[in-house]
């Protein structure tokens, strides 16, 4: 299968939410948020080439994402190069939304920034309703393990939100 | 909060974003045409570096011990020159190992085998040093000769082989605990205090973690 500039451009337009979500949950700040997301839509423009079409793209996509993010998560020095300083490669318009959800949405972000890396990517694949199966392969361990883990992060998580109410 | 409520805030997130992300495809642009653009590019030049001078400096080595091997009064000398070199080729080996290793590394493998790999490249620096720290004894040894064991007997038992077998201990010692479980040890953060180990001893933290994370 051919796998032009414009396939790309279609294929991370259509996951450009997943992309933003994952560099959002491994970055609390702005500039490093915006490297990271450079970072991501490099690397995956670089192994496009190489993309095996009997795999599944969402497995690829949540595989480079999330380990782009997680390596840049542990660097020391996050600055990287970043081409046309102060743009931004995912714009994010203003939009009202009601308060209880900001809240609610907050303490969400809150819970998954205090978690582990490795943790994390396990509740963010979790939250976007991935199979547990395509969960494991993502992530390299067993659908039993990925069932015992999420078991306890959502346990973790049910406590605090009840601790907040 | 039940857990299809959790569902359902990530998802309402989720139609927020539909509404609001726009791409900027002129930097999209610009990073299709850049080549270079690495994560590992730093550590991959360094390498490159450390190769470099390792092989270079070996050069240098292996051409004084080549001026060398025909005085036998340098006997010692020559030993300890030999060791050193060996030592030398072998720590840039591992750093050549590196290289091919960060080569090898490739985001679309699975997170536990990437990191895994990432992680373990990083604490492998670790290594090098126990290496290096191997050759302490033939900065005893250099200047040993056949004069001193026979004329100055005493000079030789009394001073001279005592210093080495401190040398070699001490070699030894570092060689066997510059590793991960001493991280939490005095001497060994006095050692690695550095920004630039920082980094190195959290991978090898993160190696732990990932270990502990495999393991349901």
């Amino acid at each position: 299968m051919p796998q032009s500039k414009e396939d790309f451009l279609s294929i991370i337009d259509a996951n450009k939410r997943i992309i933003f979500k994952i560099c959002n949950s491994y970055c609390k700040n702005a500039d490093d948020r915006e490297d990271l997301a450079q970072e991501v839509i490099f690397q995956l423009w670089r192994s496009w080439s190489s993309f095996n079409a009997n795999y599944k793209l969402s497995t690829w996509m949540y595989r480079i994402t999330l380990n782009v993010a997680i390596s840049f998560y542990r660097k020391e020095r996050k600055t990287t190069e970043t081409v046309l300083m102060g743009d931004h490669v995912i714009e994010i318009a203003d939009e009202q939304i009601e308060e209880s959800l900001e809240t609610n949405l907050n303490a969400l972000q809150q819970f998954i920034n205090e978690l582990k890396p490795l943790d994390k990517a396990l509740m963010i694949l979790y939250l976007e309703e991935k199979p547990q199966k395509e969960i494991a392969e993502i992530m390299g361990i067993t659908s039993t393990n990925v069932a015992t883990k999420i078991g306890r992060i959502k346990e973790q998580l049910k406590q605090k939100f009840n601790n907040q109410e | 909060m039940e857990n299809i409520e959790i569902i359902n805030l990530w998802k309402q997130y989720d139609e927020k974003l539909e509404k609001s992300l726009s791409l900027n495809q002129k930097i999209i642009a610009e990073l299709q045409q850049q080549k270079a653009k690495n994560a590992l590019k730093p550590a991959r030049n360094y390498k490159y570096v450390a190769v470099f001078v390792g092989v270079i400096y070996s050069a240098l080595i292996a051409w004084f011990l080549y001026q060398l091997t025909t005085v036998a009064s340098f006997f010692f000398m020559n030993i300890s020159i030999g060791i050193h070199l060996i030592i030398t080729i072998i720590a840039t080996l591992m750093y050549a190992r590196q290289l091919v290793l960060i080569n090898q590394i490739d985001c679309s493998d699975n997170i536990v085998q990437m990191q895994q790999k990432m992680a373990s490249l990083q604490n492998s620096t670790l290594k090098v040093i126990g290496v290096c720290f191997l050759q302490l004894p033939v900065f005893a040894t250099w200047n040993i000769s056949f004069e001193l064991i026979f004329n100055r007997p005493w000079a030789f038992w009394l001073i001279q082989v005592p210093i080495v077998a401190i040398f070699t201990y001490v070699g030894i010692w570092f060689y066997k605990n510059i590793k991960i479980e001493n991280i939490n040890k005095r001497w060994f953060r006095m050692m690695f205090w550095g920004s630039e180990w920082k980094s190195i001893l959290k991978s090898a933290q993160f190696l732990k973690e990932i270990e502990t994370f495999e393991k349901a």
